[in-house]
This record gives C-alpha cells, sequence and structure tokens, in this order.
C-alpha cells in the first residue's frame, strides 16, 4: 500500500468501508473523508472501482427485460376470482 | 363484494396503481427466492392475491414495494415450512481482510476488470441462486431493488447490522463465484507478482 493514511484515515478502514460507500449508507463527513482518500490512494481506488463495477453488473443483469404481461394477466384472473373486477 | 364497496380511502384504482405496477420486481424477488421460474409465478401470485385480500391495512403513502417484498417472503417462508434461520455474524476482521484478499487474487490473475465484461450474465444468475436463500434475497433487495439497508432489514425481518453482514458476505461470495468461472473459462492472464508486503492492509 503506497498511501496508509490520507486525511487521517487509513486503507484498512477504507476498504472495510467501502461497500458502506458504494451504497451511501455512511453519514456525509465519512463519506467527504473515503472520497478524499480515493483520490490519493491508487490501491484503495483500484479495489473501489472493482467493487463499483461488480455492483453496476449485478444490477444490470439481474434488471431484465422480460415481458411481465403474462404474469400480470394470471395474476389479474385470479385476483379477479377474488372479487377485482376487470381493467376498464 | 369487491375492496372498493367497504374501503372508500383505498380502491381497486389505488391496488392496481400502486401494487400491480411492482409485479416485475416481486416476480424477480419471487424467482430468486424460488430458484424456479413456475415457482416463482405461483409465489408472484400468492403475494398479490394476499396482498388484495389485505389492502385495507396498506398504509397509503407508505412504501408499496417494500410492503409486497414482506408477504413475498412471508408466503415463501411458510411454504417452505420453515423458519428463518440465524446467521452467524461474520468476523469482521476476517470479512475485511477476505475482501481485500479476493481483490488481489482477481488483480493478479488479470480479472481486476471482470465485471465491466457484458457477458457475465448467466454467470451471476448462476452465483447468485447457488447463494444460501438469507444471502441471496439480500442482495436482491439492495443491489437489484436498490432498498437502503434499513428497508431490507423490514422485509427481512432482522437488523440493518445482520443485512450488512449478510450483504457483504453474499458479494463476497458471489464475487468469488465470477472469479472462479473466469478461471474456469480461461479468462486469466499469466500471473502478475506483486510484492507480498502489499498484500497486507494497514
Amino acid at each position: 500500500m503506497t498511501a496508509h493514511k490520507v486525511d487521517d484515515i487509513a486503507c484498512a478502514h477504507v476498504i472495510s468501508s467501502v461497500w458502506d460507500y458504494l451504497d451511501d449508507e455512511i453519514d456525509a463527513d465519512r463519506k467527504h473523508q473515503i472520497r478524499r482518500h480515493l483520490e490519493a490512494c491508487d490501491h484503495c481506488r483500484d479495489q473501489y472501482t472493482f467493487e463499483g463495477a461488480f455492483l453496476r453488473s449485478v444490477s444490470r443483469i439481474l434488471n431484465d427485460e422480460t415481458d411481465y404481461a403474462a404474469l400480470r394477466h394470471r395474476v389479474e384472473t385470479a385476483l379477479i376470482k377474488h372479487g377485482f373486477s376487470r381493467a376498464r | 363484494m369487491t375492496l372498493v364497496d367497504t374501503h372508500h380511502h383505498l380502491s381497486e384504482a389505488d391496488f392496481r396503481a400502486e401494487a400491480l405496477r411492482w409485479l416485475p420486481n416481486v416476480s424477480r424477488y419471487a424467482r430468486l427466492l424460488t430458484r424456479d421460474p413456475s415457482d416463482a409465478d405461483d409465489l408472484t401470485q400468492e403475494t398479490f392475491l394476499r396482498a388484495y385480500n389485505s389492502w385495507t391495512t396498506f398504509r397509503p403513502g407508505s412504501d408499496c414495494r417494500k410492503w409486497l417484498f414482506t408477504i413475498c417472503r412471508h408466503v415463501f417462508l411458510r411454504r417452505e415450512q420453515r423458519e428463518a434461520r440465524a446467521v452467524s455474524v461474520e468476523d469482521p476482521d476476517a470479512e475485511l481482510q477476505g475482501t481485500a484478499q479476493l481483490y488481489w487474487d482477481a488483480a493478479e490473475s488479470g480479472l481486476a476488470n471482470l465485471f465491466d465484461r457484458i457477458d457475465l450474465g448467466p454467470a451471476i444468475e448462476r452465483g447468485l441462486l447457488g447463494l444460501p436463500s438469507e444471502y441471496r434475497e439480500v442482495v436482491i433487495l439492495v443491489d437489484v431493488e436498490d432498498c437502503t439497508y434499513a428497508d431490507a432489514s423490514v422485509a427481512l425481518g432482522v437488523p440493518v447490522g445482520t443485512v450488512r453482514s449478510r450483504l457483504f458476505r453474499a458479494r463476497r461470495l458471489l464475487q468469488q463465484a465470477l472469479v472462479d468461472h473466469a478461471r474456469d473459462i480461461g479468462l486469466v492472464t499469466p500471473y502478475a507478482k506483486r510484492d507480498s508486503d502489499e498484500r497486507i492492509l494497514r
């Protein structure tokens, strides 16, 4: 590791917070500290890039373009049997 | 008698607008819970039937998607006739080291850009379906459905800390499966030796 501490925050702390950072689950001060560290530390930034690409990949792949018309029809048919009105 | 006859504040039109629009999201969640397309459709249908029958208990203005996920999960667990199992909280130090180690292993194998590849879809689905359900469901809620840790905590009925530990563990397991897959199909480039000191987190 070339940057052990940047802005009073250690690499280990950055890596341990990288998921919280990517998920926007940390407070503003901590977020600012981590952002500054990532700007200065190549190693942590590389790992941050790796983890971010992973999350985008999972989100993109699983948010598919499946056509849900048939399933919606099936669900609405079942609902109608339980008193739901047909769509007007 | 339909709901609209008895409960003026929550009509069928509201159900159609507020609940049915989340059908794709519920279906995806159901598919990942059941790991079977046919079972997933059954679970999705049952979820909406229960939601419809309970529609008067839904608080207008609250998060309908989260409410549906909670119903879906309860139906699933009841169908499976199993109780939510307690999953041990990971050792934070071990998890940190594991996360760092996985990245370094991937980088050394020339796989630092692995997740930028567009052909990982089937491998991601397989990896996700291979996770224990406790891990699988938290990934779909947070990583696919964009729930906050707090929202996932409500949907799963577990503390936020448990959501966090399960999520981090799940991601690491999924990443490991993808790295293994990349190695299996020969994506690995020649080993680039690093100074071992660089691999120690400080």
